[in-house]
């Protein structure tokens, strides 16, 4: 099992940079997607000059507006930075970021005389705040040219990804960036390749001493929802979880270590089961949540009961919001286009597609809701399986934040109708808003094939290759849905 | 180290907080920085120019 659950991170890491990567276009073209996700940031450090690239990278945005004469200070950005940190705290390093999805593989590489840290590592940690504060904040705010504009000197001198995600496809699809290469280019593919080198020696060198994202997220892992427990009382104090961890903390002593990426490693290594991880709960209710036997009692079964009828309250919202809309929006929409205006002949019937796809996922999120809440008290037979809990509450959590914020955001830019939003928006929230009472439902149906301890049998991938399978249709509806629209 | 309560406490008060701050960006005009940047290649990001 323990190797597997390693793996399981590295799928999700792939699957989430599939995800906030997927405009296929891009990696065709050499163009970049200019659709309005981009107006939202991601989490991780994930370059928006990526060919398929479809939000912001924080930090990226962060400078952009510091340089910006009209604002000087980022209300906007903090606060997707303050909301993904409150949320995950560094998990968005373990699972959420391509550049350490590059590093974990790199350090996997077979290499003679691997170390965990580079030599020095107690001072240079500290490194990262010095980064964020000089090149992100202050040089940007600071230094202008003649239009006031600040420069991003991260991006410009250090950013690795920009390199790895904009740079490289975009030299090698697109002629007219190949031939303005310069010096600037050979530097920061100097960067990239050391960095790159260091990390088959050193584990996750970026995000140890340089990352500013890292650092800012790293202040917020003693308040995020997602934290770190130890068992006192079955703590040997042994250091089995230092032993495993690529960051080096200790993590008996220091649960919350604004080093700690949340990756699970500790987790694992303990022999005593002393680790376990926690959203917001106090930990007798987690315990009660993860680790139920047959003995518990029957307010704790209810706890489960209760989640899954929440979730399933949520989806019949959402399911009967966007059939709606879809009606509304989409179909009368586009009908109402096609015979009320001049020249209207050339949208063609192509124009139905999104919105029929919208309707589809719309009904099936309202069944799946129905189903959830006939059938909450077999969500009983969920609980043993803690790895399949997590997996559908961690996705549960993200995607309805997610979509909570698309529809904060996208509600002001408005082309009216009862929903004040526009079909892109729709577009985004349903893709995202349609996978968790998916999860819910499917892991629902899986939950009595599954071993007590938590083993994980053939279904369970089967239900995380389902997993992505979803996350991919929505992504593609989704892409296609703002591509017709663009004609 | 803070007991669990005073921990939530803080955190939702920080995820109201977040909230917030994306609200107000949105009111300011500063998102159509964001996307701004966003939907055009950054060249000090691919290191041209
Ligand atoms: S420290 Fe930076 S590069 Fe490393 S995983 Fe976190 S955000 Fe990504
Ligand atoms: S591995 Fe487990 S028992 Fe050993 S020190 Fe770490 S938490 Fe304690
Ligand atoms: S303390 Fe545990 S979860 Fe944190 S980085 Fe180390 S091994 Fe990973």
């Amino acid at each position: 099992m323990d190797k597997k659950k390693g793996t399981i991170r590295h799928w999700f890491q792939a699957g989430w940079f599939a995800f906030t990567n997927g405009y296929f276009r891009g990696y065709t073209s050499g163009k970049i997607y200019t659709g309005n996700t981009k107006v939202l940031c991601v989490p991780g450090l994930n370059c928006y000059s990526c060919p398929g690239a479809v939000g912001a990278c924080p930090i990226g945005a962060l400078q952009a507006v510091i340089g910006n004469p009209s604002y000087r200070i980022s209300l906007y950005v903090f606060g997707f930075l303050a909301l993904f940190g409150t949320l995950f705290g560094r998990l968005i390093c373990g699972w959420m970021c391509p550049f350490g999805l590059v590093q974990d593989l790199f350090y996997k590489i077979k290499v003679k005389g691997k170390k965990k840290n580079l030599p020095g590592h107690k001072y240079l940690k500290y490194l990262k705040y010095v980064i964020l504060a000089i090149m992100v904040i202050l040089l940007p705010m600071l230094i202008l040219n003649q239009a006031g504009i600040g420069q991003p000197w991260f991006c410009e001198w250090l950013c690795p990804s920009g390199m790895l995600l904009g740079g490289i496809p975009l030299t090698i699809l697109n002629e007219g960036f190949r031939s303005a290469i310069g010096v600037r280019f050979a530097w920061k593919l100097i960067v990239l390749l050391g960095l790159a080198g260091c990390a088959t020696w050193f584990y996750r060198p970026f995000c140890k001493y340089l990352c500013p994202l890292g650092a800012i997220y790293g202040f917020f892992n003693k308040v995020s929802t997602y934290r770190l427990v130890i068992d006192e009382e079955k703590c040997i104090k042994c250091g089995a979880c230092q032993r495993a961890c690529g960051m080096d903390i200790k993590t008996w002593e220091t649960p919350d270590s604004s080093e700690c990426i949340r990756c699970g490693d500790c987790m694992r290594a303990c022999p005593k089961n002393a680790i376990s991880s926690t959203w917001c709960m106090a930990k007798e209710k987690l315990v009660s949540r993860c680790f139920v036997d047959d003995t518990e009692t029957e307010i704790k079964e209810n706890a489960v009961v209760t989640n899954v009828l929440f979730v399933s309250i949520l989806a019949v919202i959402m399911g009967i919001v966007v059939i709606v809309a879809m009606v509304d929006e989409g179909l009368l929409y586009q009908y109402w286009l096609r015979y009320s205006l001049e020249g209207s002949d050339e949208i063609g019937l192509y124009a139905y597609i999104p919105p029929m796809f919208g309707l589809l996922s719309g009904g099936m999120l309202l069944f799946t809701g129905i189903y959830g809440i006939l059938g909450r008290q077999d969500a009983n037979k969920v609980k043993t399986l803690r790895e399949k809990y997590r997996i559908s509450l961690i996705s549960g959590i993200l995607i309805f934040v997610l979509s909570a914020v698309s529809v904060l955001i996208f509600g002001v830019d408005a082309i009216g109708g009862i929903l004040g939003m526009n079909a892109e928006a729709l577009g985004g929230i349903l893709g995202v808003v349609i996978v968790p009472p998916f999860l819910m439902g499917i892991s629902r149906i899986l939950g009595d094939s599954m071993d007590n301890d938590g083993k994980i049998t053939k279904k369970v991938k089967l239900f995380i290759l389902y997993f992505f399978a979803v996350l991919f249709i929505a992504a593609v509806a989704f892409l296609v849905g703002v591509d017709l629209k663009a004609y | 180290m803070m007991n669990n309560k005073t921990r939530n406490i803080i955190t939702f008060s920080l995820l109201a907080v977040s909230l917030i701050l994306i609200g107000l960006g949105v009111k300011t005009g500063e998102y159509e920085a964001v996307l701004n940047k966003a939907i055009n290649v950054c060249m000090e990001c691919i290191g041209i120019g």
